[in-house]
């Protein structure tokens, strides 16, 4: 085995049941490293284009990397990539857990699956084993059940199992990939997908692999590893190790920047009552003996941040169980911010079941609230809802419509599509109220007061995204709060807020490689990155060095993110999807903010078209089109790419 | 003069529970915003905003200002 990764990529078709295993070259894992842009690597060659999203046609491709396994935190992570059921665009999501740990210790770097299996199935792969099994018994069933009956059917409860819910199996467009019952490959609808394979789970187990699980230089990593527990609780990460990712909730509602009330607003009076703070104190397991640190905080394969939140209701309207996790920060904020809710039991129970069926809790809570504001303005009626008063504030509402989307019941039925596919069903001038960017639901971070992100939800292949980039917070001001991990990726000219020049778009589109890079490398944002993370880019290129034996450096890991970005943009250039595309929900343009310290404030149209040009320019591809040129493909050694697009 | 602080995330837990991350500070006419993270002995790195705008910090404060302490924050979280 080289030292990092298995060398293997299992190839399962499920029409016929054949499975394959290709072993590529290390050239191979060096310029693919695994994530999405090995995953694109298959999708571009495999699939034609024009497929049906849920049609045997499509291909599911699920990737770890290549120092998935490896014992340093951040690194066990798993990228899944299709076409969108949402988008119609390419779909790529990312999750954490323990899964992804053992699926490389079970002796596989990817899956790559194709066709749609007779019946439903399962996956089982073990120690280099793999085979595939009848999945009658667990069609229909949440995902804690199935896997309860999963681990007493292989006998070992320390199998790791990812699977899709019962709203995927319905057809829900936001459906996710679930591990642990509790993470999501939540974006742009990999679940739904996975469903209409009928493949209802994939479980791995790698006893061996951990033992045999070796690293170039061990020493030299553990140091690294030691070093990121020592400088934990002084570090800016600190309060997301014990508040969570809501802990950034105060801060967000003192710059204005909350989104709330489906956008039209950066500050929400009631922020308190579903901030990571209160959450710490209130139902997070062990809170009521003081032991929350112990009982209430999960984490991933060795990873000494533990920022996962476990809560636990017992009494009231609003019951959950800890099996299903907690809400993060884009959860509090989509159920409840975007929603006007600040009930936070009931923004953990609509956690608990987007977790229990799984979906997405961004495009869920997001539709809830684009249909809360459609309510508000009598575009949708009491008529449509079947006398639900879908209004700002209503929690009851909110967790009534979570449960009818996940069950296709009534209204649910409709929203169940994505905000954008339901404001196309029903008419009545209700897209003017969608907050998505490529048909997809803007996350819980304001394009209005962050210029440089409204530029990246509009380009991003899939999506608007809150991790494809860094914000423009971290080069703003006089003084930048980490100049060297900026410095080590040539950004240090810092510019004003709410500018959008060419070195802010500089800015935007290096962090954009670098975040594509980490999910390609597949390594966790909130470990490694330019700014607040525990570690920086030069840390991030040591642990891949300590890892694989490959003396990288920081410009070749950035050119594999922008090789794997290259790889998104042409997917969706075979589409057909071009520049036209690339733009924000109208409302962003068009409508201030109301409100707080960022009253009166809306992306400026201008800027932003004159940033798209640059933006393009930039990247090397055609200004006209925002395609990929063949110079640039082949200078990043795709030119085979080049030739799919006939350029 | 005297001026309204909130602290949050974990910068709270530089004050007692029952705070819950709220203070006021009395400074001397001049005080600028080093001297308020010095008083409540916060790192310099500590985000400062009044208003919704962040503020540095060789800031001057004035009476009544609600300064909002933070550490940096960023994408996803």
């Amino acid at each position: 085995m080289p030292y990092g990764y298995n060398g293997k990529i299992l190839h399962i078709n499920l029409t016929t049941g054949e499975m394959t295993v290709e072993e590529p070259p290390e050239s191979f894992y060096r310029q693919y490293m695994g994530g999405s842009a090995l995953n694109l690597y298959y999708l571009l060659r495999e699939m034609p284009p024009g497929v049906d999203p849920l049609s045997p046609g499509n291909v599911l491709a699920m990737s770890v990397g290549v120092t998935t396994g490896a014992p340093v935190s951040g690194q066990s992570r798993l990228t899944v990539s299709a076409k969108s059921p949402l988008t119609g665009a390419i779909g790529d999501a990312q999750s954490g857990g323990f899964f992804p740990a053992e699926m490389k210790f079970a002796g596989f770097d990817a899956f790559i699956i194709k066709g749609r299996s007779p019946k439903p199935v399962y996956l089982w792969v073990h120690d280099g084993e793999y085979e595939l099994r009848d999945a009658s018994h667990l069609w229909g069933k949440i995902t804690g059940e199935v896997e309860a009956i999963l681990k007493e059917e292989l006998g070992d409860e320390q199998v790791e199992i990812a699977q899709i819910g019962p709203a995927a199996e319905i057809g829900v467009r936001f459906a996710a990939i679930i591990n642990m019952s509790n993470r999501a490959n939540g974006r742009t609808g990999m679940g739904a997908v996975m469903a209409s394979k009928n493949l209802k789970a994939i479980a791995v187990r790698g006893k061996e692999g951990k033992k045999n699980f070796t690293v170039a230089n061990p020493q030299a990593l553990s140091e690294l590893a030691r070093r990121g527990a020592k400088i934990l609780p002084e570090s800016d990460v600190a309060g997301l190790a014990k508040y969570g990712t809501a802990e950034t909730t105060g801060a967000q509602q003192a710059m204005g920047m909350l989104p709330s009330y489906n956008f039209n607003s950066g500050v929400f009076d009631e922020w308190e009552k579903i901030d990571g703070t209160t959450m710490y104190d209130t139902i997070l397991r062990g809170a009521a003996e003081g032991k929350q640190d112990l009982r209430g905080r999960d984490t991933c394969y060795a990873c000494t941040i533990r920022c996962k939140r476990v809560v636990e209701i017992k009494d009231g309207p609003y019951q959950v169980d800890p099996h299903y996790g907690g809400p993060e920060y884009e959860t509090t904020s989509t159920f409840g911010n975007y929603c006007g809710v600040s009930d936070l039991a009931a923004i953990a129970k609509a956690n608990e079941i987007c977790n229990k069926y799984g979906m997405d809790t961004i495009s869920c809570g997001a539709t809830i609230a684009w249909a809360m504001e459609c309510f508000e303005n009598g575009k949708i009626t009491l008529e449509d809802t079947g006398g639900i008063e879908l209004r700002f504030g209503n929690a009851e509402a909110m967790v009534k419509m979570t449960e009818m989307i996940a069950r296709r019941e009534g209204f649910g039925d409709v929203l169940a599509n994505g905000s954008h596919r339901a404001a196309e069903m029903i008419g009545r001038g209700t897209d003017e109220y969608l907050i998505t960017s490529h048909k997809q639901e803007a996350p819980a971070h304001m394009p209005q007061l962050k210029r440089s992100l409204a530029l990246i939800y509009a380009v991003n292949p899939f999506g608007a995204d809150h991790q494809s980039s860094e914000h423009d917070g971290a080069y703003e001001g006089d003084k930048l709060s980490y100049p060297e991990r900026m410095a080590a990726l040539g950004l240090t000219q810092p510019q004003p807020k709410l500018s959008l020049g060419p070195e802010k778009v500089r800015f935007a589109r290096i962090t954009q490689y670098l975040y594509s890079l980490m999910d390609s490398a597949n390594v966790c944002q909130f470990v490694y990155g330019p700014a607040w993370q525990l570690y920086g880019p030069q840390e991030l290129r040591d642990m891949i060095e300590y890892v694989t034996g490959w003396d990288v450096t920081i410009e070749e890991l950035l050119t594999v993110g922008e090789r794997r970005l290259n790889l998104l943009r042409a997917f969706n250039a075979r589409e057909g999807i071009e520049r036209d595309q690339d733009t924000l929900p109208k409302k962003m343009f068009d409508k201030p903010l109301e409100g707080g310290p960022t009253a009166g404030i809306a992306v400026d149209r201008q800027q932003f078209e004159a940033a798209l040009d640059e933006y393009y320019r930039q990247n090397g591809w055609d200004v006209e089109t925002g395609n990929p040129t063949r110079f640039k493909l082949e200078e990043l050694g795709l030119g085979w790419v080049a030739d799919q697009l006939n350029l | 003069m005297q001026i309204q602080i909130t602290l949050h995330g974990i910068l709270r837990d530089a004050l007692p529970p029952e705070a819950r991350g709220r203070t006021a500070l009395t400074l001397p006419a001049g005080a600028t915003v080093a001297d308020a993270l010095l008083a409540l002995q916060l790192k310099n790195t500590t985000t400062a905003a009044i208003n919704g705008q962040q503020v540095p910090l060789d800031y001057i404060l004035h009476d009544g200002d609600h300064l909002h302490l933070f550490r940096p924050i960023g994408g996803g979280r």
